[in-house]
């Protein structure tokens, strides 16, 4: 079947979205509006659909009216979106929320309905982090096909290239699971996209073509993409072969929970101690009203300079306003001090995030991340970059001019930067962060790559990057996997009490594997039991660029455990429980999925690797 | 059916009158003309009767209205002035949600002092503009100043201008602009759907809250 549309999906920790490009060259990426409730009578539409699912009580159920503009859905199964997210906030224990970063969480498995975290709710109610994620897309696939319905295209022949978009710094696991869940959310086959290289996309397309003028060969770019929740960093380096403008990228960070929504919530924390100081007391419900104008404030005083105070008045559940409402300012030295200073400290290059506290006891839950300070995440990131690029050859040429040396650090800075995520609409935080990279590169001046759109850029390049897919043309970023993957092997010694057998791993896949690419780990056979389910612990990294397949390491060393690999071979004809030769070979599917086979070489046959759902 | 009743009436009257039949015929014919009469005014009876009852059905509260709608499942559908109805009512409970627009005016605002009254108009003034700027985009119908002099044409749009004051009988119209006027340049109103639930729940501006726990 002829594909037809290039769609784009920004499928985002705190807010989705859905942008559609048409299939011509020059034609501009659209937002597509997204039904949604706006309380249990009203249907609404909005650019952005909060990731959200509020699991509603019977009674809320009997007495909605409101219906989505599709068949299909019932409130039993949750409801997403704005009125999602208002309602929940009034009772958190039915609301599910942040279920990608659950995907990522090492510590639980992401198909056990475990959502809403600590809640009370039965089991059989709850959902887990990949359901969740169903829902979203589903939700996405829906409005996408009324969208279509409303333009007079035929629904039932939906044909597109589809592009979903994951933060860089996702696993193999979490992209395999969100994969798979726009699958099961009817969308089909997906590819993926780093959602940093999508507002790299974005940038380009919006430029118009320009965009060849404002970076040059040798020019390394930063991503700087801060969510309502998370932070990410991509470098990416232009380089240039026969005349014509290459792009690679070069390194990314971890995926850090940090963002908009932490900002908020330390100046309703600052606001609330201030209130309390001076005698006056407020629940929880005027928290929460004083948290959302702490954002309406922050975003006023950011827009304009001339204001030097934001008055907000929080007032009670009750009906008069008069007996309950609390008044209070949120002053621009407030605002400085808790965002600007706390979380974009002027701090030095050699300034690196305070590790998290080892306590004896520690509550399960979402890593949150332990120093606020975003300044300090952003140096650490810069030095390992360099760390990372130095092992190889191309990647060390390709940020050769911009790795610098400063308080007994090597880093890599960068000579532009491309903002993304809705906090960068204020623009005293940008230009404290284009102040502090200017005060590491020894006072030479970053440039600001002009973004146009904070919100929708990831959705509308998503759909860039779909369209180039689809027709074959246009730039595309050389990336590859982000990644490096190992398996573990237990080295073979003398069992001595109280001591662990050192762990080696060997790699499997090395960073920057491309899509459709294939490698085969030869010279070194597994040994596998027919008719036995065999494991692997599997380990990945986002340092070591040099690794080439094959290498054998100490799993020590800049690995982070990711999950452990199974598979079970069918006994084959005439040789039951018998030892096989097979050998390992690993695939980049074209749509960005990682794949693993075990594979008997005489007979030909092979078997694929299946990540173990993660958690004790 | 009354109408149908009258023609036949007419018809039977006239076919009496000017054409001449056997006499049995003629009895019978009379007979039916006399029923049908008959039929008419019972008809018309009735109809004075139901007028008469209806005002007084009103005064009875919910049981009448709700057995009607069981009775005849037509009516469960809301008409479309009920929807729109159900549209105000709820686009006012977003006001009162996010606003609390509802909780300002129906308190007396009389006891108050300027300064109380400022510190709550700022969580109705922040909440209400949310709400207008995610369904309307509201620019100013005229594009320059206040107190800018202006003159309209003869054939000047009396929706998008309001002359005050001395008004001439002919153009030109020469005036100073007072206010500049507001226009929706994007309408994206929430909408209720039509359903065949009971829509009692879409009278309601915002429900009675209880903190459970």
């Amino acid at each position: 079947m002829e594909k037809r549309y290039a769609v784009g999906i920004d499928l985002g920790t705190s807010n989705s979205a859905l942008a559609l490009a048409p299939a011509e060259p020059e034609g501009r990426a659209e937002v597509l509006p997204i039904p949604q409730l706006f309380s249990f009578q009203l249907v609404g539409e909005l650019d952005m659909l909060p990731s959200v699912l509020y699991l509603p009580l019977e009674n809320e159920i009997r007495s909605a009216a409101a219906s989505l503009p599709w068949e299909g859905e019932t409130l039993q199964s949750g409801l997403v979106g704005q009125f999602a997210r208002e309602q929940g906030a009034l009772m958190p224990d039915r609301l599910v929320a942040s279920a990608k970063s659950w995907l990522c969480n090492p510590h639980v498995n992401p198909e056990e309905p475990v959502l809403p975290w600590n809640s009370d709710l039965e089991a059989g109610q709850k959902a887990s982090p990949f359901q969740a994620s169903v829902r979203y897309l589903r939700h996405l696939r829906q409005a996408f096909e009324h969208a279509l319905e409303l333009r007079g295209e035929p629904a039932g022949s939906m044909t597109g290239e589809i592009v979903v978009t994951v933060p860089a710094s996702f696993d193999d696991v979490a992209r395999a699971l969100t994969h798979r869940a726009a699958q099961a959310a009817g969308w089909g086959e997906v590819t993926l996209l780093e959602e940093q290289q999508a507002a790299f996309y974005y940038w380009i397309a919006q430029s118009g073509g320009k965009w060849r003028d404002q970076v040059c060969p040798g020019d390394l770019v930063l991503i700087c993409d801060v969510g309502g929740g998370t932070a990410d960093f991509s470098l990416v380096a232009v380089s240039e072969q026969a005349g014509v403008l290459q792009l690679e990228r070069v390194s990314v960070g971890d995926h850090i929970l940090l963002g908009g929504d932490n900002m908020d919530l330390a100046l309703a924390y600052t606001l609330r101690a201030e209130l309390e100081g001076g005698g006056q007391k407020i629940d929880n419900w005027q928290f929460l009203s004083l948290i959302h104008s702490c954002r309406v404030g922050k975003e006023t005083l950011f827009a304009d300079p001339a204001l030097s105070a934001f008055p907000i008045s929080v007032p009670s559940r009750s009906a008069s306003l008069f007996a309950g409402t609390v008044s209070t300012s949120l002053r621009r030295d407030t605002l400085d001090s808790v965002v600007l200073n706390g979380f974009l400290p002027r701090t030095g290059i050699a300034e690196h995030p305070a590790r998290r506290r080892h306590l004896g006891l520690k509550e399960f839950g979402l890593d949150y991340a332990a120093d606020p300070a975003l300044s300090k995440h952003l140096a650490f990131f810069l030095a390992r970059s360099f760390k990372n690029t130095q092992a190889t050859e191309n990647l060390s040429g390709l940020v050769a001019r911009q790795v610098r040396e400063a308080e007994g650090v090597q880093f890599i800075c960068p000579t532009a930067i491309l903002f993304n995520g809705g906090v960068f609409k204020a623009a005293p935080l940008r230009e404290r962060i284009l102040e502090l990279l200017t005060a590491w590169n020894g006072g030479a001046a970053v440039v600001e790559l002009p973004e146009t759109d904070f919100d929708l850029a990831v959705a509308k390049g998503a759909a860039v990057y779909a369209r180039t897919r689809l027709m074959g043309e246009g730039i595309r970023i050389k990336a590859g996997t982000a990644r490096s993957y190992y398996i573990g092997l237990e080295s073979s010694m003398p069992a001595v009490p109280g001591i662990m057998p050192p762990l080696k791993a060997i790699c499997v896949v090395p960073q920057g594997m491309e899509e459709g690419s294939e490698e085969s780990l030869s010279g070194r056979d597994f040994g596998l039991i027919t008719g036995e389910l065999v494991e692997f612990r599997f380990f990945s990294s986002t340092v070591r660029a040099g690794d080439r397949v094959g290498d054998l390491i100490d799993a020590e060393e800049d690995l982070d455990e990711t999950a452990s690999l199974q598979v079970s071979l069918p006994p084959l004809e005439g040789r039951e429980g018998a030892m096989i030769p097979v050998t390992l070979h690993s695939v980049v599917t074209e749509l960005g999925t990682l794949e693993l086979w075990m594979r008997h070489e005489p007979s030909g046959r092979q078997w694929k690797l299946e990540f173990n759902v993660r958690g004790q | 059916m009354e109408l149908l009743l009258t023609i036949l009436s007419l018809v039977l009257a006239k076919v009496l009158f000017f054409v001449t039949l056997d006499p049995p015929v003629f009895q019978l014919l009379q007979v039916l003309l006399i029923i049908l009469l008959a039929v008419l005014v019972l008809l018309k009876l009735l109809q004075w009767r139901r007028k008469e009852a209806t005002p007084e059905t009103k005064d009875i509260p919910a049981q009448k209205p709700l057995e009607h709608a069981k009775s005849a499942p037509v009516a469960a559908a809301p008409a479309p002035d009920a929807l729109v109805e159900a549209g105000v009512v709820q686009f006012l409970a977003r006001l009162q949600e996010k606003g609390r627009l509802v909780d300002f005016l129906m308190d007396d605002i009389t006891p108050y002092s300027n300064e109380q009254v400022g510190v709550v108009s700022r969580v109705v003034h922040q909440g209400c503009r949310e709400v207008l700027r995610g369904a309307f985009d509201i620019e100013p119908v005229h594009s320059g100043q206040e107190r800018d002099a202006v003159v309209l044409a003869g054939d000047f749009d009396a929706a998008t201008f309001r002359l005050v004051g001395k008004v001439p009988d002919q153009p030109p119209y020469k005036g100073t602009v007072l206010h500049r006027g507001w226009k929706a340049t994007r309408i994206s109103l929430p909408r209720v759907t039509e359903t065949t639930r009971d829509s009692a729940a879409r009278k309601i501006i915002a429900p009675a809250e209880v903190e459970v726990g």
